[in-house]
């Protein structure tokens, strides 16, 4: 297992935001959370990338119980997380964006090997390599986000409503690229809220509600499930 | 193009003494000594979005320590400044381990706070600061052969005026090397968006310490200028307004460019002079300036004459060059 989460809760000061969460994400598998606005699905990600503290309850990742390390060390690790929100640096040009997402590698050979890489999956990003991220549409800047993430060729990729106000094609698109990336051994733990979409390129799912996780299931199954489809999916 | 422009930037403010009337060399040195504390609220202020509202009290207590240190206990200018400033660097270290863990607002009304409780301490410790009463005879920085920088006799206003010039290029040399390296990366990131940064793996708690440190740092060479210029010091000279008003200065010049300080800390001086502004009035001038400025020139005025003369890069020569696509062509 690469990485599990067991009974865990957390906090915003006196706001009790996840009650218990347990769930697991193996090497190369592609897991998506789903359930609704407020649910957890974000805060549980940032408990995942050492941004926010368990407050009970244990994160094991590669063997190791990740309570005492930085966001930093857990980066280091391999641990890479995709905020929500606008995602990009909007004030930095596409190149210097790539760049800090490799803030913590000092090879320049390195660097530019990894920029192809990117360059590979978001060929687009190559010929906006100076423009400001900000002035990028939505779905570039989405693809940006994503690129950035894999300067540091991440083994958990962590995946916020990385379709966000994307058109139905280029929600396709990156939908496409992060089943790629599947493709490719890499392990990924998305939150989205269109569900059916990804549940369609999930191996698993799990679903939250209030801070807990409720229900869990192979993708398919649970979008077959008509009570879920109805509860959670909302079709 | 960039290399003629510092060049002739630098060659003017050599020679401006013998083109300006004497009177005005007084003013040039006190807008050197200012830039020297904005350029440093612009490492904070400018480029990691710390909205630092104390750059005075740093200036200040440097001013006071430089001058009690050597008038108390009779150090030379030469030992007590470095002494002063390596002092005002450990202590906005620790005042910024313990106040950065709040963000943008809480932290400048927190800064607010440190900023009036200088002013208190100025004003109260009268064992130390002689209260409102200020402090009297500080002296100029002595020629002695201890010290290796000391030859030239800085008593003398134009040496002074060479002095601080000579600061001020290497506070903001040191700006412009900050600016390219990684830690100048990692400011930045952090002033776009903190959480972001921190999931780049940017230690955000160290690098705003940093800046915090920098920017005081430089509002402590500034302060010891002052103290060995001026010759006394009371309280009303760092108070809270006078903060604000580096950040106002800062604002008008462009915060987070490396001209922004220099252009606002010389309009916070030449304009009320042409004016003729009485001080209490200048505050009033400031206030409509900073919503103006805020409403319609939120890039300052830097920001201003980019927008006019359409070079929006304002980086390194690598931005502005070749692939930069039209807008419009990705919508």
């Amino acid at each position: 297992m690469l990485i599990s989460l067991e009974h865990v809760s957390s906090k915003y000061g006196n706001v009790l935001a996840l009650r218990d969460i347990s769930l697991e994400v193996d090497e190369g598998e592609l897991v998506t959370l789903i359930g609704a606005n407020g649910a957890g699905k974000s805060t549980t990600l940032k408990v995942i990338s050492g941004i926010m503290k368990p407050a009970t309850g244990r994160v094991v990742y590669s063997g190791q119980d990740t309570v005492s390390r930085s966001p930093r060390q857990l980066i280091e690790a391999g641990i890479v997380h995709v905020p929500e929100g606008r995602q990009v640096f909007a004030h930095m040009t596409v190149l210097e964006n790539l760049e800090m997402g490799a803030f913590l590698l000092s090879d320049r050979r390195l660097i530019e090997e990894r920029l192809d890489l990117v360059f590979r999956h978001f060929p687009i990003l190559k010929s906006r390599l100076q423009q400001e991220a900000g002035t990028l549409s939505g779905g570039e800047q989405s693809m940006l986000a994503i690129g950035r993430g894999l300067m540091l060729r991440p083994k958990l990729l962590l995946l916020d409503e990385p379709l966000l106000g994307l058109s139905p094609r280029l929600c396709q698109e990156v939908l496409a690229i992060i089943e790629r990336l599947h493709e490719e051994k890499m392990a990924i733990l998305l939150v989205e809220q269109n569900a059916k979409a990804a549940l369609k390129i999930s191996d698993r799912a799990y679903v939250l509600e209030t801070g807990r996780t409720v229900t869990s299931g192979k993708a398919s199954n649970l979008l077959a499930d008509d009570e879920v489809r109805k509860a959670y999916l909302g079709f | 193009m960039k290399a003629i422009g510092i060049a002739a930037a630098v060659l003017l403010s050599a020679v401006l003494p013998f083109i300006v009337p004497a009177y005005y060399l007084h003013m040039l040195v006190l807008t050197g000594i200012y830039c020297i504390a904005v350029t440093g609220l612009n490492v904070a202020m400018g480029y990691t979005g710390l909205a630092a509202l104390c750059q005075a009290s740093f200036m200040g207590i440097a001013a006071y320590a430089s001058a009690l240190l050597t008038l108390r206990l009779g150090l030379s200018f030469w030992l007590a400044a470095p002494l002063t400033v390596v002092s005002v660097a450990l202590l906005s270290a620790l005042l910024g381990v313990i106040t950065l863990r709040l963000v943008s607002h809480y932290f400048a009304v927190c800064t607010f706070g440190l900023s009036e409780i200088a002013f208190i301490v100025f004003n109260n410790w009268i064992s130390v600061t002689n209260g409102p009463g200020g402090i009297q005879d500080v002296q100029p920085p002595a020629r002695s052969t201890t010290y290796p920088l000391s030859l030239i006799d800085l008593s003398e206003r134009l040496h002074y005026y060479y002095f601080v010039l000579i600061l001020l290029v290497a506070s903001i040399a040191f700006v412009v090397w900050l600016m390219r390296t990684r830690t100048g990366a990692a400011l930045v990131a952090i002033r776009e968006d903190q959480e972001l940064a921190q999931a780049q793996g940017i230690h955000v708690m160290r690098y705003k310490v940093y800046a915090f440190v920098t920017s005081a740092v430089m509002a402590a060479i500034a302060g010891c200028l002052y103290a060995h210029y001026l010759r006394f010091l009371t309280p009303e000279m760092f108070t809270i307004m006078e903060s604000l008003s580096m950040v106002i200065v800062l604002l008008i010049g462009g915060a987070g460019t490396i001209v922004g300080p220099i252009l606002g800390s010389a309009i916070n001086v030449v304009v009320p002079e042409i004016l003729n502004v009485v001080p209490e009035h200048r505050m009033i001038a400031y206030g409509l300036f900073f919503i103006v400025f805020i409403i319609f020139v939120p890039g300052g005025l830097i920001g201003l004459s980019r927008r006019i003369f359409g070079d929006r890069s304002g980086r390194t020569a690598q931005s502005a060059g070749a692939t930069r696509a039209p807008v419009a062509a990705s919508r």
